[in-house]
């Protein structure tokens, strides 16, 4: 599998010359140029990427992606001066391979010349050290101003000036970063020596310094649309709010006196845009939000996918396939793989051999996640389990989506049917695998016509 | 109470009448150019609630002038096409010219930042259209007040050369895309006609380069359309326009506490208060949820939006959303919320995954509560656990509750080890739980791992990365540190007592292209982790001069 990664990456190299020679690459991109005095200003802002790279490839079309998403902000920096948000929850934090993801989502920011990113508490899931291991590889700034160490210190900042270009002149953008308390006990569980400050007294004590810093003032906040509502009353400097954990599609955005409140969902799926108001006003304004929703007719940007690439090769050269934690059984047996069902079963065998499940490995390698855990767990027989799984060379017999994914382990079946009987699968077993973030327009009906099966025995044919 | 129904009785009366006796205001046809059908729409929407300044800000500078000047950039032709583009473009114009019989004129000029229709030709015309990157023959573009300044105008781009080609394009295509730039000024949206000068221009000798009469008729309706708007706005005149008005009741529903598993179901009730037929179209923003609702209300009708949300696979507070899009003037996109509370059948306290620090002289014993979140009493059959050195126990504290209780031994080895206790259940809809254990024991190395990422030849040297070794419990010296490549340079900071030791690692430059993996040995004075190693891996995309 190493050896497999040793040949991929290189390849991924030459891959990467293809692209700078290209049209769009992105050293001769218009994101690489200086953006013209003349063009007005554009923020773009997104929360909760929860490590989506890209959509996951299962079913088409599918929405979301880094990769897009970097198509789009090239395509918009030909016509604005960009400041990039991204408001926390790089990752889900649940082990090495979520470490990955967040040191490649890093790597995609900074290709992508992000400006600022606020923490989310399944940052601070990934531990502390480790989180200041990627504030020193983010080219922008990290904030998060409320979470101290044991001494009260802070431990980013909470805030930061950033200079923009904005209708021919330069524009001072106040950026402040901050976390709700609600959060708390998730980012001590982890890091039992952090504290988090109630944001709100934090920013009353920064009030006279924020008031007055900046020509437009943005708030990246880690919390609900709620607490966001209480802090622009109270706080009503800000230009605009960008909250967290509103769900997963945009919502509409929301004015409480002079700040406009916006969140546009979580998953990569969307970016969100403020445009500014153009007129000579002295008054900078939000004129208007949209989110754009990131489908097929954006092409994947070929540096971002590249980077991409790089990360599946890690996946593999850390054998993260190899380490993934198994449990027994629920009937205590194990696993004899789909061809041992054929010789009683044959006419069910024969459906399953011309169904999508019999070639779902084949899937995994054509979209080149055939070494991720995460994709493969659901693409062979009982990963998770002891006797699942294991490789394509130890255990080919397990490859695809088998009988075995549904109807369970058949060792002692196979070996005695009438007093090892198993029980019928369901809609549920369907749902293991076939959830909305992988298999959107999933309908067991529907779905289920494609497979069926199981006649043979009930008419006596077997 | 009788005086205030009669007074409410009048009032009713007194806006149907209204309602009938104020003009009907002209509405954009379908011929017309999007943006400008968009705003004329919007300014005709604004009369009809008595908004003249609104609708005036809309209008004002959006008809036609008397007289169209045309300019267009012959230089940028090149030579040997030059004459004959020329020809063509003229006898575009002189064709839209006879067919209005100069109402408006149209007049070429040389003054480019004033001309109405700007015309410029370019080598290759390309369009990026959602991260596509297309060639094509030419375009036309509206630009309308009160965007981009204050004035009417229409800026076409004409590709010298067929698009992907090296051959000129026609004298007929340029024509025809004279034309059309001209059309479009006057407001015609593009058409699917092949005889028409609104159509698709294609490599033909037999392309259109005049107007017909019924495009010529089309532009003069616009033309009528825009002064009866100005024309109501100025002497501030209400008008009415037959509208869709939609209202749902409610905007938002809370499923409240749901089980993982389960479909459920709610209705909004989608009503059109208006005086048009209401269109609809509802896109929910994940797949686990499917709207099923009536796409065309008819006027003071109700319909129904049904939503579904299905919950396997989700838990914790869910917030979906459903974007409705209707051709409601007033309201084009309105968002619906569904909320829920998605219970598993048994949940762990604090959490399912837990971090330890293990201690170095004995067992360490970690503590978490299994609790059922249904009325069924909670059984747990089996405990086992992926690591050898862990082993879990189940206490029963109630129906409803039991302990379980982890114990790591001491022989677990050195640095992180994730492993995962599975408890098996009675519970049908859960018969399995998994709590993962991140136990960290002595030296904890992070990243274990070091990427230096993607190195370009355009990559700033040296890369710089920080390992972090760190020991919660006691201090610890670093003796020794070895990279196996003189690329690589270290340098080490120890902090708080040494419990922590910062390694500012250093890729200088020069690995050749490819995947490049490297070793950092670290010595350290700790008997059982006297030797730790660090990866060290990048992907070179070309060589790198090095420092």
């Amino acid at each position: 599998m190493r050896q497999l990664a040793v040949w991929l990456l290189p390849l991924l190299g030459l891959l990467g010359l293809f692209t700078l020679s290209g049209r769009e690459g992105i050293f001769g991109s218009a994101d690489a140029l200086p953006a013209s005095v003349e063009q007005p200003l554009l923020i773009a802002f997104s929360c909760e990427i929860n490590g989506y790279l890209t959509p996951c490839g299962c079913s088409k079309p599918m929405v979301g992606g880094i990769p897009r998403r970097a198509t789009l902000l090239k395509q918009l920096a030909r016509e604005y001066a960009l400041l990039k948000l991204e408001n926390g929850d790089l990752t889900k934090a649940s082990g090495r391979q979520d470490e990955l993801k967040a040191e490649t989502l890093i790597e995609m920011l900074n290709l992508m010349g992000y400006d600022a990113l606020n923490l989310g508490e399944y940052d601070f899931k990934l531990g502390l050290t480790y989180l200041q291991s990627l504030q020193q590889r983010f080219q922008g700034k990290v904030l998060c101003g409320n979470v101290m160490d044991s001494g009260g210190k802070p431990l980013f900042d909470a805030f930061t000036l950033v200079e923009k270009n904005h209708d021919g002149r330069r524009l001072k953008v106040l950026i402040v970063g901050l976390i709700s308390e609600r959060y708390a006990d998730a980012i001590r569980q982890r890091n039992p020596e952090l504290q988090v400050i109630p944001a709100m007294s934090h920013l009353d004590a920064l009030r006279e310094q924020l008031r007055t810093t900046g020509e437009l003032r943005i708030l990246l906040w880690h919390g609900t649309q709620q607490e966001a509502e209480q802090i622009a009353r109270e706080h009503p400097y800000f230009d605009l709010i960008i909250y967290a954990h509103g769900g997963d599609g945009p919502l509409p955005p929301k004015q409480v006196g002079s700040t406009r409140l916006v969140f546009s969902g979580n998953d990569a799926k969307f970016v969100g845009l403020a445009y500014l108001e153009r007129e000579t006003n002295p008054k900078l304004t939000v004129a208007r939000i949209e989110h754009v929703r990131l489908t097929e007719d954006y092409k994947d940007d070929a540096d971002t996918l590249q980077i991409k690439l790089g990360y599946l090769a890690r996946v593999d050269a850390e054998g993260l396939l190899m380490q993934v934690a198994r449990r027994p059984t629920l009937n205590g047996d194990t696993f004899a793989g789909s061809r041992a069902c054929r010789p009683c079963h044959a006419e069910d065998y024969r459906i399953w051999e011309r169904s999508k499940h019999a070639k779902a490995m084949q899937t995994l390698n054509d979209e080149k996640h055939d070494k991720d855990p995460e994709c493969v767990v659901c693409h062979v027989v009982g990963l998770e389990f002891e006797g699942g799984f294991v490789s394509m060379e130890k255990t080919p017999h397990l490859k695809d989506v088998g009988c075995e994914s549904c109807h369970g382990p058949a060792r002692k079946h196979v070996q005695d049917p009438l007093n090892n009987k198993l029980g019928k699968a369901g809609e549920q077993s369907c749902m293991q695998c076939h959830v909305p973030a992988h298999s959107p327009g999933f309908d067991f009906q529907t779905y289920w016509k494609q497979i069926e099966h199981g006649y043979s025995l009930r008419e006596g044919k077997q | 109470m009788k005086r205030a129904v009669l007074f409410l009785g009048a009032l009713w009366a007194m806006s149907v009448v209204w309602s009938q006796s104020a003009p009907r205001a002209p509405l954009p046809p379908e011929y017309t150019n999007k943006a400008e059908y968009d705003q004329l729409y919007q300014a005709a929407n604004l009369l009809s609630k008595s908004d003249f300044d609104g609708a005036m800000n809309l209008l004002k500078g959006i008809d036609v002038p008397e007289t169209i000047r045309v300019y267009a950039s012959w230089a940028t032709i090149p030579v040997d096409l030059r004459d004959s583009f020329r020809q063509a473009a003229n006898d575009a114009v002189n064709n839209w010219s006879r067919a209005l019989n100069g109402n408006p004129r149209l007049e070429w000029t040389d003054d480019e930042a004033n001309a109405d229709v700007q015309i410029v030709f370019e080598e290759d015309v390309a369009e990026i259209t959602a991260g596509q990157f297309r060639l094509m023959h030419g375009k036309a573009r509206l630009t309308l007040p009160p965007q981009k300044g204050e004035k009417r105008r229409v800026r076409a781009r004409i590709a010298t050369y067929i698009p992907y080609t090296e051959m000129p394009q026609s004298a007929k295509a340029v024509a025809h895309l004279v034309g059309q730039a001209i059309g479009t000024y006057l407001g015609l949206a593009e058409s699917q006609k092949d005889t028409e000068i609104m159509g698709p221009v294609w490599n033909s000798e037999e392309l259109p380069t005049a107007p017909t009469a019924e495009e010529v008729e089309r532009a003069r309706n616009l033309i009528q359309i825009r002064r009866q708007l100005i024309d109501y706005a100025t002497r501030r005149v209400a008008v009415y326009i037959p509208k869709p008005k939609i209202t749902i009741e409610p905007m938002e529903h809370d499923f409240g506490e749901v089980a993982q598993g389960d479909n459920v179901k709610f209705t909004f009730k989608v009503r059109n208060e208006g005086d048009a037929p209401l269109e609809i179209t509802a896109r929910p923003s994940c797949g686990c949820v499917t709207p099923h609702y009536d796409r065309v209300i008819q006027p003071k009708q109700e319909g129904v939006l049904e939503a579904e949300l299905r919950t396997a696979g989700f838990r914790g507070n869910q917030i979906k959303t459903i974007q409705v899009t209707t051709n409601d003037p007033d309201q084009p996109n309105l968002t619906l919320r569904l909320t829920a509370n998605i219970k598993t059948a048994f949940e762990v306290r604090p959490s399912e995954t837990l971090t330890v620090a293990l201690k170095e002289d004995g067992p360490t014993v970690q503590e978490v509560e299994i609790v059922s979140n249904t009325d069924e009493p909670l059984e747990i059959q089996q405990l086992t656990c992926s690591a050898p050195f862990v082993k879990a126990e189940a206490q029963r504290i109630d129906d409803k509750r039991q302990k379980v209780v982890i114990t790591i031994n001491p022989d677990a080895p050195p640095g992180r080890n994730n492993f995962v206790v599975v408890a098996r259940t009675n519970s049908q809809r859960m018969p399995q739980l998994s709590i993962t254990v991140m136990a960290e024991k002595g030296i904890i190395v992070t990243p274990t791992n070091v990427f230096f990422g993607v190195i370009t030849p355009q990559t700033q040297l040296p890369v710089e990365r920080i390992v972090t070794l760190a020991r919660r419990d006691k201090g610890f010296q670093i003796r020794k540190i070895t990279a196996d490549d003189p690329a690589i340079e270290v340098n080490h900071e120890s902090m708080e007592d040494g419990k922590q030791h910062r390694l500012i690692v250093r890729y200088k430059g020069g690995w050749p292209a490819g995947v490049a993996q490297h070793k950092l040995t670290v010595e350290t004075d700790d008997p059982k982790q006297p030797t730790i190693q660090i990866t060290l891996t990048a992907n070179v995309i070309a060589a790198t001069g090095g420092s």
